[in-house]
């Protein structure tokens, strides 16, 4: 090996210092990169470190985006929510930290126009509304000119005036007034000047059955709707950078009180929030193998380069070099490079990042926050992480070279004990996902699975390639001799299927997950997901409802009854005594709660405590009636199954017990109910009916038209959350796309890097088997079958690994139902073995195109 | 082994003694000729890029059950003839006759079953270091679709004297007695023609010399021709023929001319 051969000037230099070791370290970096041997190297860590920065920085942007959209359901980043006015100097506080700060106040209220009334939801606002995104209004036509008088849609910071009001279209037609038009709200007469056609807070939740009308603030006082013990709702928006958030966060706690609600955008939309937790575990996860990936293909780079490098360090260590020394300097060169290597990779993945999500501006609904500066940390970190967890343990091992392998040549060094490799690799390991994910149960779970596949895997092969061996005699003469030389490298072959086997587990599970995630979305949000509630339906109308809606062709729910009650007591006690001092302001127990009846569970509900009634049961008079709570309200009222709760329905009381406690899936836009009884309790009591259904856009008219038909009910248009929800879930999809492909890209690396691992030996065995008689062809054909088996073995590790880790994952971390899946157990060993076999053929195309003498000289 | 002179291929040597070119001795007309080479070149390019011809316009001919040395000084070529005269690389120009095969018109199929015929011993060994002495010697067997490899190799391995360490790995080995695993290796395949490049480079005299005795033994055995590069002096005495390789070209020695 020329290339490490020094000067004779340089020779001098017996005992070098750490400090010429670093200057030769320096000299040998340029001299080791002109000979190619640390390219493969090199690009394992910039591809690792690419990876992690272009996924953190993609992550991190979405992330930022979809918070972004969040807070805009909110209406801040931060909301703090509140039956009375908060002491004025909070918000003067919020503003000398540097928060953007908004008062709102809500309350219900009958709002009378010229021709009738209707129950409203009145919103008043501060200036400074929206703090998060823009409140769109209708354009308004100039009757005179038939021209749009105002094209631009959004107020862009403008609000009602005093003395105005802004109102939704459903407002608008249930009073049948027009732009111009009075309405009186309170003691108060307001002009309707503009239509609402995008309100961005209007939030999750059925606090918003009502039309909306938005008035000023200060106009308020004047409607006399705020009297001591009237249901308002305050609502204190706060926007800021992450950290001032966080900090008048912090400051706002501590002068909490039970009256107050701070909501951060996990508690306010949930349907949006668990979206954002599954997606950000997914981003995490996704990331987490591809560096996991990375790190294995760093590891196979650097333990072939050291072995490359043996002769060299004995060579050097026969001129007086002592092999700790060479062993040092080239310890150091590899800190150089990696350093090297982390800084290009954060270049790139950081370039690739801004021209990626330039690319696709164009499909994404809004613009991405820029990134911050924790991905530069995270990459260039990871890159050095790497390093020293994969590369140095090889490396290290070239100090233990002896001199006398310049004479012998079959002196290897001895094999790094493998539990300083292991132990190094899995400590870098668990730093790195813990600090990816910052969830101690997530990098547990995942260490402890890891391990365990990886004993598993090696013990499995291992004993698949004793057999194979075994039955080797009476194999034909072409798979005898790939599964001997199997065999005999399993030194190598071990590590490599292993590899193989990870990327196809990794790959998978990145894959499946995503899948699961997509389509529980999907199913969350279908196409035609119910776009309307109808509430209030009196039980006459039913018929004739339903009827209507028919002969639209409209698809829609069963018509679920309600009964409204009060839950008077709590084991006899009054409810406002019986529960816990800072549940006593919980809404359940100030407004009526809807109850209903179902024999059978609803569907995406689930019983985590106590047991469902049996469908057909007959309830007779004296019974103690049975009750289902939703399992949020148990929590917050510290109810549990034997409690005994008392509703009175205007008058009427019910008194059942708790039977069991029930998981509603509140992100389906379903009518979901908090308590529910057997068939049989509550059919004679006053009560109403409900409904949901699709109302495609061409046929919006048909709003108009009910609520003409059936001026009690009430229609609500979700439409326009189910939007930004699905906006959001785009997004995410978005994020999940791209970091499947980064997952396969670093799959792809490692692929290669482990083929390249055993590529010297391949290609001196070819030379060989060809000295002795053997064609290209019959080489080609004996590694054909060769990787053949190293595929099925590794599809079958990823299939158990990847069904492994679900298993663990869907359950721990996502909330998916895990089930087995038969074409994933077709699919994976399938595709192990044409990936393999592909990249293992296309890896070692040379062993056989350069005459044999040439090869067998080179060695 | 002696073929018929009406079956030889050789025209030269056949039909017009007179025209023969150098280093075809007309005097053996009539033995079969194993190896031949006309005007063999090889061009390779150096570590600077600059053309370095190595082989001039070799020609050699050589006959079944011969030992033949091929001498040179170190740099000369030896190595890369040799590889040539075996099939394992490609030369730049002229032509080799391998039992009356020229091996520039066979592909790459043809070449492999022209290479089941040769064997090849390494001054550096060149055993599988992660197969056994058996397995090592049971190779070009099963490549050659041999099904009784086993016992073959197995019976090899006993005659080169190490039936008793079949099971062993090279590394368990020492020099010379890798070096018979190879000789076994090499002579199991039942070649044509024994290249044995350096042999006794890497070993001790005393080893040297009985790996020299193991290589003439099984010469005279099995008829094979023998072609070995050496520096030992000794070693190319015993051959019948010794020719040097200088400035590309391939001289015979003067005493041994005649052929013996
Ligand atoms: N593929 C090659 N590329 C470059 N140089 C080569 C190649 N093959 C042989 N040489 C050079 O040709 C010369 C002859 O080599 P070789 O045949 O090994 O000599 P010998 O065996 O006689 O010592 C040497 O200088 C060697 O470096
Ligand atoms: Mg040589």
């Amino acid at each position: 090996m020329p290339s490490a051969v020094l000067p004779t000037s340089e020779r001098k230099l017996q005992k070098p210092k750490p400090v010429k070791q670093w200057s030769m370290a320096l000299k040998l970096l340029l001299r080791e990169w002109r000979s190619g041997d640390l390219n493969l190297l090199f690009s394992a860590l910039v591809l690792a470190v690419m990876t992690v920065a272009l996924t953190g920085f993609i992550a991190d942007r979405l992330q930022r985006g979809m918070e972004q959209q969040a807070a805009q359901l909110m209406g801040g980043d931060l909301v703090l929510r509140s039956s009375r006015a908060v002491d004025a100097s909070w918000l003067t506080e919020a503003e000398t930290q540097g928060l953007k700060a908004v008062s709102s106040l809500e309350f219900t209220s009958m709002v009378a126009g010229d021709e009738g009334f209707q129950l409203s939801a009145v919103k008043a606002v501060d200036s400074g509304y929206p703090l998060k995104g823009g409140l769109e209004l209708e354009p308004i036509l100039d009757l005179e000119s038939s021209e749009l008088k105002s094209a631009s849609v959004s107020t862009e910071g403008a609000l009602p005036a005093s003395g105005e009001v802004w109102v939704d279209r459903r407002l608008l037609s249930a009073l049948d007034a027009r732009i111009g038009s009075d309405i009186e709200i309170g003691r108060e007469l307001f002009t309707i000047t503009r239509i609402i056609s995008k309100e961005p807070d209007r939030g999750g939740g059925f606090m918003s059955f009502n039309p909306r009308a938005l008035i000023h603030f200060s106009d308020v006082e004047a409607t006399g709707v705020i009297q001591p013990g009237s249901r308002v709702r305050y609502r204190y928006m706060f926007a800021g950078d992450m950290t001032q958030v966080d900090h008048f966060k912090n400051w706002l706690e501590e002068r909490l009180e039970p009256s107050h609600r701070l909501l951060d955008i996990r508690e306010d939309s949930p349907s949006v929030g668990s979206a954002l937790d599954r997606a950000q575990r997914y981003l995490q996860l996704a990331s987490i193998g591809a560096v996991i990936l990375s790190g294995v293909a760093v590891a196979m780079a650097a333990s072939r380069f050291a072995r490359r490098r043996q002769d060299t360090v004995a060579v050097m260590a026969s001129l007086g070099f002592a092999a700790p020394v060479m062993g040092g300097i080239y310890l150091r060169l590899l800190l150089v490079l990696g350093f090297v290597a982390a800084t290009v990779g954060a270049l790139l993945g950081f370039s690739l990042q801004a021209l990626g999500i330039q690319a696709v501006a164009g499909l994404v609904p809004i613009a991405l926050p820029p990134a911050g500066w924790e991905p530069w940390v995270l990459a260039i970190g990871t890159g050095l992480l790497l390093l020293i967890g994969f590369a140095s343990a090889p490396l290290r091992q070239l100090r233990n070279v002896s001199p006398l392998r310049v004479f012998r040549r079959d002196l290897e060094m001895t094999t790094p004990s493998s539990m300083v490799v292991y132990g190094l690799a899995l400590m870098a390991l668990v730093v790195m996902i813990y600090w990816y994910s910052s969830d101690a149960r997530l990098t547990l779970w995942l260490t402890l699975g890891l391990v365990a596949v990886l004993v598993l895997s090696a013990v499995l092969t291992l004993g698949l390639f004793y057999l194979l061996k075994k039955v080797g005699p009476v194999l034909p003469m072409r798979a005898r001799l790939a599964v001997r030389s199997l065999y005999s490298h399993k030194q190598t072959a071990l590590p490599q299927v292993m590899a193989f086997g990870l990327v196809l587990m990794v790959v998978a599970l990145v894959a499946l997950i995503r899948n699961d995630l997509l389509a529980s979305w999907q199913q969350q949000l279908p196409e035609n997901a119910p776009n309307y509630f109808a509430i209030n339906i009196q039980p006459y109308e039913q018929v004739e409802f339903t009827q209507r809606l028919d002969n639209a062709g409209i698809r829609h729910s069963p018509l679920y009854p309600i009964v409204r009650g009060r839950l008077s007591d709590i084991n006899g006690l009054p409810a406002q005594q019986a529960v816990p001092k800072d549940a006593r302001e919980d809404n359940a127990l100030h407004r009526e709660l809807n109850l209903t009846w179902h024999a059978q569970i609803p569907d995406d509900n689930q019983v985590i405590a106590g047991r469902w009634w049996p469908e057909n049961i007959q309830l007779k008079a004296d019974d103690p009636v049975p009750l289902s709570l939703e399992a949020g309200m148990a929590e917050r009222l510290s109810l549990g199954l034997g409690d005994t709760l008392s509703f009175n329905f205007t008058g009427q009381v019910i008194t059942g017990e708790v039977t069991n406690i029930r998981q509603v899936n509140w992100d389906n836009f379903q009518p979901n109910f908090y308590v529910i009884t057997p068939p049989g309790v509550l059919e004679n009591m006053p009560q109403t009916l409900l409904a949901s259904f699709f109302l495609p856009e061409d046929q919006r008219g048909l709003v108009a038209q009910m609520v003409k038909a059936f001026p009690a009910v009430s229609l609500l248009d979700i439409g326009q959350i189910l939007d930004q929800v699905r906006q959001i879930l785009q997004q995410v999809t978005m994020a999940i796309e791209v970091m499947l492909g980064f997952t396969l890209l670093s799959g792809l690396v490692l692929l290669l890097a482990a083929v390249k691992n055993s590529l010297d030996e391949r290609l001196r065995e070819g030379a060989l088997y060809r000295t002795l008689g053997a064609s290209g062809r019959m080489i080609r054909r004996i590694q054909c079958i060769e990787f053949i088996i190293l595929g099925i073995v590794a599809g079958v590790l990823a299939l158990l690994g990847s069904e492994l880790t679900a298993f663990l994952l869907y359950r721990n971390l996502f909330d998916l139902d895990y089930s087995l899946s038969f074409t994933h157990w077709l699919v994976l060993p399938l595709s192990g073995v044409v990936i393999i076999t592909a990249a293992g053929l296309w890896g070692t195309r040379h062993v056989v195109s350069q005459p044999p003498l040439q090869v067998l000289r080179a060695g | 082994m002696n073929a018929p002179a009406s079956e030889s291929h050789d025209q030269n040597a056949n039909t017009d003694p007179t025209a023969a070119v150098s280093g075809v001795d007309p005097l053996v007309v009539g033995r079969r000729s194993v190896i031949r080479t006309e005007k063999l070149m090889r061009t390779v390019t150096d570590a600077d890029g600059q053309p370095l011809q190595i082989l001039q316009g070799v020609e050699c001919q050589i006959y079944a059950g011969e030992s033949v040395a091929i001498l040179g000084s170190s740099g000369a070529g030896k190595s890369t003839l040799l590889g040539l005269l075996a099939g394992l690389d490609q030369s730049s120009g002229g032509e080799i006759w391998l039992n009356d095969q020229p091996l520039s018109q066979l592909d790459e199929e043809g070449r492999a079953l022209m290479r089941q015929q040769v064997g090849f011993v390494f001054q550096s060994f060149q055993l599988l270091e992660h197969l056994t002495a058996l397995e090592n010697v049971m190779l070009p067997l099963e490549l050659a679709g041999d099904p009784d490899y086993h016992i073959k190799a197995k019976q090899w391995l006993e005659r080169v004297g190490l039936g008793a360490r079949i099971k062993h790995y090279p590394r368990q080995l020492s020099g010379g007695e890798q070096q018979r695993v190879a000789i076994a290796r090499a002579f199991a395949g039942d070649p044509l023609v024994l290249f044995a490049d350096e042999p006794t480079g890497n070993l001790d005299s005393v080893t040297g010399q009985s790996i020299i005795d193991l290589l003439f033994n099984l010469n005279r055995d099995q008829g094979t021709t023998l072609i070995l590069v050496t520096h030992d002096v000794t070693l190319a005495q015993h051959c019948q023929r010794r020719l040097t390789l200088k400035d590309g070209l391939l001289h015979e020695d003067i005493s041994t001319k005649a052929g013996v």
